[in-house]
């Protein structure tokens, strides 16, 4: 299929989220859109695959203008699309999943499970996507349940697969998996649109890389182009991608985890065993595929969930199933996985959100009266300082961007004066410019001398940060390695596999 | 399309534009449309406004007479109810001249005052939980148990008013904070739900009051009836401008601005208020920054029981001055008023002051409308459930008025993202 | 457009009532048939006029006397609770009623301080004597109801296959257990007099004879006039305990009596109360063996009629079997003419002072 896109303009009252975009994607290549959160990628998918319509510009499928009254149509035009979050029915088997809302059916309306089945043998002996059709999804890995995504697409005759930031879920290998899926569909002559905003698999997977920004198409490029070359695309200035960290000189142990066991909310052990120490002037990267206990470490590390059994010492004092507010108060900083369940009160202001764990601690609060002018005056200084953009520090946090949501729990914790950082996923879902800033404060904060553990399943993340990383595979510390360490092997880590060995 | 009609708009509408992120504007408006829908009910229900309709059509005069007749009796209503509730311009002008009358022309606001007195204590108390994302629906049994204390204290022994008084407020909030405390403690501990325990634990107390207004320490005296002895004179709070006056309004209504204002610093000051908001905006945030949730939920709970017990003890100290069986069951149960108080006044120390004296003069109002013109009081409850409707959806009354139209799609379809 | 046409409707309807309203307020005319009317003025108890029994009956009362005289307006107000009395009286006292009617002796202290406060307003207690300063205008309204519950429990006694009655009440006072007394009182009699033994359920008389202002026996309470849930449930218990009438002494809590009759079906039937109930809740009168009624009605209307012109008399009014002031109103079943002939002979009995409605006695 050859689509093409011609002045596409999408406004959502004053805002254009689609200012005049045109793109082409020709049959059987591998087209990257390249953008920051907020760049207008998703509005621009929404409307190619009928969900919202474009107030200007027009939609051409092989030659010919195409308008698309819903999603269905879509569909039935040969656009296939992945989302970020699956549309899957977790208790249904594959073949339920794939062939949900057009389903073949027999006489008297019953589902032919047996074509249905079949279709799915074919489509996916064709593609090389292994998948057992009787599976049932919520059994399935979070890669193989893509590739269902992808089949149920297939099935459907798509010639054009919109896939929307595939590989945030995914281990490296299970991206590596994927990128050969796309390489083959696109050899036997489907289009792709891969949306992403990480510059490493642009270049390693599209034919053709358009970046937008604030809504509008400001450049192409060759997959040649250099990492930096995009980021500053994307971007609109310079940016530096690996934060500059003085020379590694660790001090003393000043945080220690002694064999450590913590039970899920189900009551499962997610962390069986873990001992790690961190040292003054470093930043211990952990590593490991989502759902591997790192959550629950921290947590534990926090205070916000209790501990089997082992201990936690901060600068030789135990925290120990201590509670949030004493840990805190012993000088842990902590920037949690979910900054805006754990991390920031939404509804309230900036500057609220900037004392939310030291509100009765002077000068922000005398004899339990709050200062609310130090409190303000506080909140400006910070985000003068940090950079956090906002026309006002009484306006509510979530009417600020991610990147400064996340600015405005870094500024908190950073100014908090504390010994010893704790940051789960810390960049998750920003931008290059956020992820940029963030990374610069948490190497500052190292090179003050203090200690950090940094939790991060991008291993770009743990590679750009970590003088050490940890590899966390089933609750387990599975290796402790040197960042010169390859990605492969480190991959190989995280799906559990000790370095040096193969199983497959 | 976009243009000439936006040209076109009402002044009014373009006012309406500018103000309508104003939360008290959408009230205000809520508040005309209860009255409008309330007079649509009148037109419906009254058979003189019926049957001079029927003839509509009839002829050239019939149809100025059905409106006439409409809104003579229409306006009777809302009339009684206002100068029922509020001040008889006529009676104020009287006693204006003659400086006579004062106390008949002051007694519908008075009834409006005494009316709101306790109802925004318990209120208070009530939008104090909802802050904090807990739902106290016991406020009705933990005001009857305050009530009860107070009573009891104020009826049982006898001391100088200095010390009965104060003893016998305090009785009365000891009173609701200790039946808030069971509710809370079993959430903090074991995770029952509140308002299963709320719901429940109001008839336990119902139970309670029966028994003790017929058991003999506190049943009145010689009475096989379910009535409790009166409270001493030392422990009333007296009306306001003395018994002669006739006027009930009392000096509860310095302890509901005491309520008031302590509410207001509680929770835009303190740091404990501070804590409370942040755990009901959000419990997971609230806990990752170090409140403890459950020290959070006791003190919640005694607090709002404690704020329902004193509107319990003030309606006795103030008004009935004794408890009896039926002391705030149905119609009167303040303490679930309490709740569409509260939401009618955004939880807002300021907003709830403002919603209970507007319930208030309705009810009071109500009350007179039906006295005078036959009309059922229930009126005024429909007017009510209308407002707290309206004010529930603003987006209804946005809608109505069409207030920023366009900027509520946007927001809308906003977050769908364009992520 | 449509919208903007809408919202033109929608302010000018509210403008045009809020300007009708402003004017209202502003003329400060009276209506000149408001100042000539004669105004009856109802408070009812927390069972709302739609109780099927007293507040209804007080307010029909007032309607009768409308009736009888164009000049009244009968009107009233519900008490939701004890802490509406106050407030309802006096309202009614702004509005310049002629009389006032307070239903129930719960309105005692509140009727008594109103009556104290304003002395020269006309006011009528039912079911209550409250203590006032000489010089007010209070008729209090009352019923030696033991005389009406005696032949109710003659006629229960009669009526019964089981062989087993029950009763039970609103609230444990005298207004309520003098029906339950007089009611045991005539099955005892039944049984003495007739040889039989028939057994009463909810009401254990007390060892001193009862009078208007105490009858303090124990029994079976619903603590409620208004709780029909809670009245069901109690008759229930009371037919598998082998009752087959019941006799709910409770207002409208009896509905709920009606309703554990209409379960359990054939063979269960309900003894009313207060005003007959083949007449104020006609649809359910084939499950009535009999109503044990209390003329509030007549005696409310009297009250009224003597206000308004002019007759009205502070004091005490006692409804008998003499006066007519209280009685058995028979309907729904059939009941057997000997029985009937049992229960006039018992009247005749009662009224000439030969028969006493004191259960002890039996």
């Amino acid at each position: 299929m050859r689509l093409e896109l011609r002045g596409i303009t999408k406004r959502f009252g004053s805002l254009t989220a689609n200012d005049d975009i045109s793109i082409t994607v020709e049959p059987g290549q591998i087209h990257s859109l390249l953008g920051e959160n907020g760049a207008g990628k998703s509005t621009l998918m929404n409307v190619l695959f009928g969900l919202l319509h474009p107030d200007e510009g027009e939609i051409i499928i092989d030659g010919v203008v195409t308008k698309f009254a819903d999603s269905g149509e879509a569909v039935r035009r040969g656009i296939g699309m992945v989302h970020q979050h699956f549309m899957l029915v977790p208790v249904f088997s594959v073949t339920e999943n794939v062939v949900l809302g057009f389903e073949p059916t027999k006489s008297l309306n019953r589902i032919d499970y047996k074509k249905a089945t079949d279709d799915i043998r074919r489509v996916s002996k064709e593609f090389n996507l292994e998948v057992d059709p009787d599976a049932i999804v919520e059994n399935l890995s979070v890669g193989i349940q893509q590739r269902v995504e992808i089949l149920k697409a297939l099935s459907h005759d798509a010639e054009l697969l919109i896939l929307d930031e595939p590989t945030a879920v995914l281990t490296p290998q299970e991206i590596d998996a994927l990128m050969a899926i796309m390489r083959s569909l696109a050899a036997s002559g489907k289009s792709i649109l891969f949306i992403t905003h990480k510059l490493k698999e642009v270049r390693a997977i599209a034919d053709v890389i358009t970046v937008i920004r604030h809504g509008k198409v400001v450049g192409t490029a060759d997959p040649t182009a250099s990492e930096s070359d995009l980021a500053s695309l994307m971007v609109g200035r310079e940016v530096e991608l690996t934060v500059q960290k003085d020379a590694y000189a660790p001090g003393e142990s000043v945080f220690e985890i002694r064999d450590l066991v913590v039970r899920d909310d189900r009551g499962l052990v997610v962390v069986n065993g873990v001992s790690l120490d961190v040292y003054a002037g470093e930043i211990l990267a952990l590593a490991g595929v989502q759902g591997n206990g790192q959550t629950e470490l921290v947590e534990a590390i926090a205070g916000m969930r209790p501990v089997e059994s082992g201990t936690i010492t901060m600068n030789g004092r135990d925290i120990t199933n201590e509670s949030p507010r004493k840990i805190l108060d012993a000088g842990l900083g902590h920037i949690p996985e979910d900054r805006q369940r754990d991390g920031l009160v939404l509804t309230m202001s900036l500057a609220d959100n900037l004392v939310l764990n030291t509100p009765r601690r002077p000068p922000f609060a005398n004899h339990g009266t709050r200062n609310l002018g130090v409190v303000a005056s506080h909140a400006e200084q910070l985000v003068k300082d940090f950079d956090i953009r906002a026309t006002s520090v009484k306006e509510p946090a979530s009417s600020l961007s991610g990147g400064n949501q996340q600015k405005v729990i870094v500024a908190r914790e950073l100014s908090r004066n504390i010994d010893f950082l704790v940051a789960s996923q810390p960049t998750r879902g920003l931008d290059v410019g956020s992820i940029e800033y963030v990374h610069r404060q948490i190497v500052n904060h190292r090179n003050r001398g203090n200690g950090s553990l940094v939790v991060s399943s991008e291993l770009d993340e743990v590679y750009a940060l970590g003088d050490r990383i940890a590899v966390m595979y089933a609750g387990k510390i599975s290796g402790i390695v040197d960042p010169s360490t390859s990605r492969e092997d480190i991959g190989l880590l995280m799906a559990g596999t000790t370095a040096g060995t193969s199983s497959e | 399309m976009n243009d000439i009609p936006a040209r076109r708009r009402s002044i009014l509408s373009l006012w309406m534009t500018l103000t309508s992120q104003n939360p008290v504007i959408v009230t205000i408006l809520a508040l005309v449309l209860g009255f409008v829908v309330g007079a649509f009910i009148i037109i419906f229900t009254t058979a003189t406004i019926l049957d001079a309709f029927r003839g509509f059509f009839n002829s050239w005069g019939a149809p100025g007479h059905a409106l006439k007749v409409t809104f003579d009796n229409v306006g009777a209503a809302y009339r009684d109810m206002f100068t029922g509730s509020v001040i008889d311009p006529a009676g104020f002008w009287h006693s204006l001249t003659t400086g006579k009358g004062w106390d008949n022309t002051l007694t519908p606001i008075s009834e409006t005052l005494t009316y709101a007195t306790p109802l925004v204590i318990v209120s208070i108390g009530v939008g104090i939980s909802f802050q904090t994302g807990l739902f106290n629906i016991g406020a009705n049994g933990q005001a009857v148990l305050g009530g009860v204390a107070g009573a009891v204290i104020g009826s049982m022994i006898k001391l100088p008013m200095f010390i009965h008084l104060p003893l016998t407020l305090i009785a009365g909030i000891l009173g609701g904070a200790l039946a808030g405390a069971l509710p809370g403690v079993l959430k903090a501990y074991t995770g029952a739900h509140e308002v299963i325990v709320t719901i429940m634990e109001n008839y336990v107390i119902y139970a309670f009051l029966l028994y003790v207004v017929l058991s003999t320490p506190y049943q009145q005296p010689g009475q096989a009836n379910d009535i409790g002895r009166t409270i001493h004179a030392s422990a009333q709070l007296p009306p306001l401008f003395g018994v002669a006056s006739g006027l009930r309004v009392s000096y509860g209504i310095f302890v509901a601005a005491g309520v008031v204002a302590f509410a207001w610093w509680f929770l835009e000051r303190s740091s404990l208020g501070f804590d409370f908001r942040v755990t009901g905006a959000s419990p997971s945030a609230a806990r990752a920054s170090g409140i403890s949730p459950r020290a959070v939920i006791i003190l919640v709970f005694l607090i709002s029981g404690g704020l329902a017990g004193l509107a319990g003890v003030v309606q006795v100290a103030s008004t009935t001055h004794y408890v009896d069986g039926t002391f705030l069951i149905g119609d009167a149960g303040i303490g679930f008023t309490a709740i569409t108080v509260a939401l009618l006044g955004r939880n807002k120390p300021i907003g709830i002051l403002w919603a209970s004296l507007l319930f208030g003069a309705l009810g009071v109002g109500g009350r007179a409308m039906q006295a005078a013109t036959g009309i059922p009081f229930d009126l005024a409850t429909v007017i009510q459930s209308v407002v707290v409707l309206f004010v529930a959806t603003p987006v209804l009354v946005k809608e109505i008025f069409r207030l920023r139209a366009g900027r509520t799609q946007a927001l809308q379809l906003g977050t769908q993202g364009w992520g | 457009m449509g919208r903007i046409r809408r919202l033109t409707t929608v302010l000018g309807t509210s403008a045009l009532i809020l300007g009708t309203l402003t004017v209202s307020v502003a003329s400060t005319t009276v209506s000149a048939s408001a100042a000539t009317k004669f105004k009856a003025c109802v408070v009812t108890d927390t069972g709302g006029i739609n109780d099927r029994s007293f507040n209804q009956s007080a307010y029909a009362g007032a309607k009768d006397a409308a009736k009888s005289d164009s000049n009244i307006v009968p009107s009233y107000l519900s008490s939701g609770s004890s802490n509406d009395y106050t407030p309802n009286i006096n309202t009614f006292i702004g509005e310049k009623c002629g009389i006032i009617i307070t239903v129930g002796f719960l309105m005692d202290p509140a009727t008594a301080k109103a009556a104290n406060a304003h002395p020269s307003q006309k006011f009528a207690i039912v079911d209550d004597a409250p203590v006032v300063k000489a010089g007010t205008h209070v008729e209090a309204l009352q019923y030696e109801t033991d005389q009406a519950g005696f032949l109710g429990g003659i006629l229960a006694a009669g009526m019964s296959k089981t062989g087993t009655v029950a009763t039970y009440g609103g609230e444990n006072f005298s207004a309520v257990t003098l029906y339950e007394n007089g009611f045991v009182a005539g099955v005892r009699y039944y049984d003495k007099t007739y040889g039989k033994t028939v057994k009463v359920l909810g009401w254990t008389p007390p060892k001193t004879a009862c009078s208007l202002a105490a009858c303090p026996g124990k029994g079976t309470f619903v603590n409620s006039f208004t709780n029909a849930t809670l009245g069901k449930q109690i008759t229930l218990g009371d037919y598998s305990n082998g009752a087959d009438i019941v006799f709910p002494v409770a207002g409208s809590v009896g509905l709920g009596s009606v309703a554990a009759a209409k379960q359990d079906g054939a063979g269960h039937y309900v003894m009313w109360v207060d005003s007959n109930g083949c007449i104020s809740d006609a649809t359910d009168c084939k499950y009535f063996v009999g109503t044990v009624a209390k003329g509030v009605e007549p005696s409310v209307e009297a009250a009224i009629l003597s206000a308004a012109k002019g007759t009205f008399k502070a004091g005490s009014y006692v409804g008998t079997l003499k006066n007519d002031g209280t009685g058995l109103e028979l309907g729904g079943i059939k009941v057997p003419s000997k029985l009937k002939g049992e229960i006039a002979t018992a009247k005749a009995g009662i009224i000439a002072g030969t028969i006493s409605v004191n259960p002890n006695k039996w």
